[in-house]
């Protein structure tokens, strides 16, 4: 009896060593290592590292791309968790009503959550583009000048571009969840609420919205993720410009790895990168 | 054999790696010639001239100068020349550490460069816009009169694009680049090395020789030729030059190319063999440097830094590097 729980326990254990293994090599060892390279100087190339302390994470913290960075994702993470998903739940909400032609309503809000990102930033950027884009040539040939905007090339406004362009694209992921969650609200209540005598906007904030707490929790948590990690559509629509100014830690990383080869620096970041992507 | 710039750029490399360089390719603007002479303007010569450009050809909606900065590299090349033109040879002295950066002559270039962001020589928005294709498509279609490229435009322009340039293809040329500070001295074009081919040292004798063999094959014998043949890039090779039959072969895969597009085409590869002076390597030698440089042209040209503050802030980065 006693052998044949540990023979069943053996086998369960070895269902487990694929996953363990990659697991192991494939993300607690790059963290591990992220971290110990994070104490060196190094190329990422060159046999010899140099041991410098704490000193990567002193400069880090002193480098003013890395702030700027740092500010630009926790705007990405604000903006993003609350309009993306504020439009995604006002776009489930309304097709909840059963209006006309909804599917084909749902379809398009969802498509363009399956669009690779780069390719919806080269589309934007192509759109968007002062010098001689669509929509800014439209304001020009029409007399609007006024009008036109450098949506990229201004440092004022490019990060706000691209969160606008970010929000566009995954609005229709937080809709399907949302519109996923709805479904699950059981319609006794709403019936109990109107007999009661509560008004839309009463069995909305007071049923719908109370009852669509794990949904709320789950698309904080996974567009929270997202905003940490964005890299694609950044580096596509402007490359972390002008001078920075729509820096993320995604691109900044990049640079610092793969175009100045300060691997320390650059995995130092990669370790904090991944720890707080890690779900 | 080999042309000294070429040996110079792949010098770099040390004593693990020997390399021979392969194709070489310039720096340049183009001009849109048709457009000027439309308007009755000559090929810019100097400052002067641009303005005069822009006064006459912006009412009408035209660019007089488009580049995509959004990419380092056209950012840095523009500068090269404003460089060589305000400081010359003084950016490769100080990289070296044998002059500084925030010589009288790069504060000028970065004041330069700041006057033609500002005076919209240089396309507005060009922060915003990829060099490829946002700023080289409006060009081919003839809404500018000049454009920030090299001498392999002569493939990209023509060869990939010859639905565009099939009406153009006449029309676009390269130009030396104008004489910005007013002494008559136009500034020279940079080199880019179109690659090497190395032979890593840890490898047995046989290998090695065979390597070198086929290296040998690649850079001044036959290999070469259909190089130079089919990819219109300049052999590092002294005296080995197109085959003009070559350019011709061209006409059977695209048919509806114009014959003038062989002439033009052989003229462009020409003019710059013929003007290939060069003020040297067309990369900073420190990723740091070219770093800091694509950095602070844009901070001085969205009015971040001044012009002395970015020539400082390079002189920093400088002495930080451990060369």
């Amino acid at each position: 009896m006693r052998s044949s729980i540990l023979k069943q326990r053996l086998n369960n254990f070895i269902y487990l060593v694929p996953f363990s293994l990659l697991f192991l090599v494939f993300t607690i060892y790059p963290i591990v290592n992220n971290f110990y390279v994070s104490f060196f100087e190094w190329d990422g190339l060159s046999p010899d590292k140099v041991f410098v302390g704490l000193q990567n994470y002193l400069d880090m913290f002193r480098d003013r791309v890395f702030r700027i960075a740092i500010k630009n994702n926790f705007l990405f993470l604000i903006i993003t968790v609350i309009v993306q998903n504020a439009i995604g739940l006002t776009m489930a909400l309304l097709l909840d009503r059963k209006l006309a032609g909804g599917k084909i309503y749902r379809t398009v809000f969802f498509l363009p959550v399956i669009i690779a990102p780069v390719i919806v930033g080269y589309v934007f950027g192509r759109l968007l583009n002062f010098t001689d884009g669509p929509i800014n040539n439209f304001f020009r040939f029409n007399g609007m000048d006024a009008l036109t905007v450098d949506w990229l090339g201004n440092p004022d406004i490019a990060i706000f571009t691209i969160i606008a362009t970010s929000i566009w694209q995954y609005s229709g992921f937080a809709f399907v969840l949302y519109q996923v969650g709805l479904q699950n609200i059981p319609e006794e209540l709403y019936e109990a609420a109107t007999i009661d005598g509560a008004n839309y906007l009463q069995r909305t904030t007071r049923i719908t919205f109370p009852m669509l707490r794990s949904t709320h929790f789950s698309l904080l948590i996974l567009t929270s993720i997202g905003s940490i990690k964005v890299f694609d559509i950044v580096f596509v629509m402007t490359g972390g410009g002008p001078a920075h100014f729509s820096e993320v830690l995604g691109t900044h990383l990049y640079i610092e790895n793969f175009q100045l080869n300060h691997t320390g620096p650059g995995m130092l970041q990669r370790s904090r990168y991944s720890c707080s992507c890690w779900p | 054999m080999f042309f000294d710039f070429a040996v110079e750029q792949v010098e770099w490399t040390g004593a693990e790696f020997y390399m021979l360089p392969l194709g070489w390719s310039t720096t340049g603007l183009w001009a849109n010639l048709p457009l000027l002479e439309e308007y009755g303007l000559g090929i810019p010569e100097d400052l002067d001239d641009l303005e005069n450009v822009r006064d006459t050809l912006s009412p009408d909606g035209f660019f007089t100068l488009l580049v995509g900065f959004k990419n380092d590299w056209p950012a840095q090349d523009f500068f090269f020349y404003l460089l060589d033109d305000f400081a010359p040879g003084v950016f490769y002295e100080a990289q070296d550490g044998n002059a500084s950066f925030d010589d009288p002559g790069v504060v000028q270039a970065f004041e330069m460069w700041k006057y033609l962001h500002d005076s919209e020589i240089i396309n507005p928005g060009s922060y915003g816009t990829a060099h490829y294709m946002e700023a080289v498509e409006p060009f081919q279609e003839g809404k500018a009169a000049l454009m920030l490229n090299g001498s392999w435009h002569t493939v990209s322009a023509y060869l990939n694009n010859l639905n565009i340039a099939d009406s153009q293809v006449g029309g676009f040329f390269p130009i030396m680049f104008p004489d910005l500070n007013g002494d008559g001295v136009k500034p020279l074009h940079q080199v880019s090395m179109g690659g090497g081919y190395g032979v890593n040292a840890a490898l047995g004798d046989y290998e090695k020789a065979a390597a070198w063999e086929f290296i040998k094959f690649l850079t001044v014998g036959e290999g070469a030729r259909i190089h130079i043949n089919k990819f219109a890039h300049f052999t590092s090779v002294v005296g080995m030059t197109p085959d003009p039959e070559n350019y011709r072969l061209a006409l059977d895969v695209f048919p509806s190319a114009p014959e003038s597009f062989v002439d033009d085409f052989i003229a462009a590869d020409q003019w710059f063999l013929e003007n290939s002076a060069t003020q040297g390597a067309r990369e900073p030698k420190y990723t740091e440097l070219k770093q800091a440089l694509y950095e602070v042209l844009a901070e001085v040209a969205l009015e971040v830094r001044t012009p002395a503050e970015a020539a400082a802030y390079l002189q920093e980065v400088s002495e930080d590097i451990d060369r």
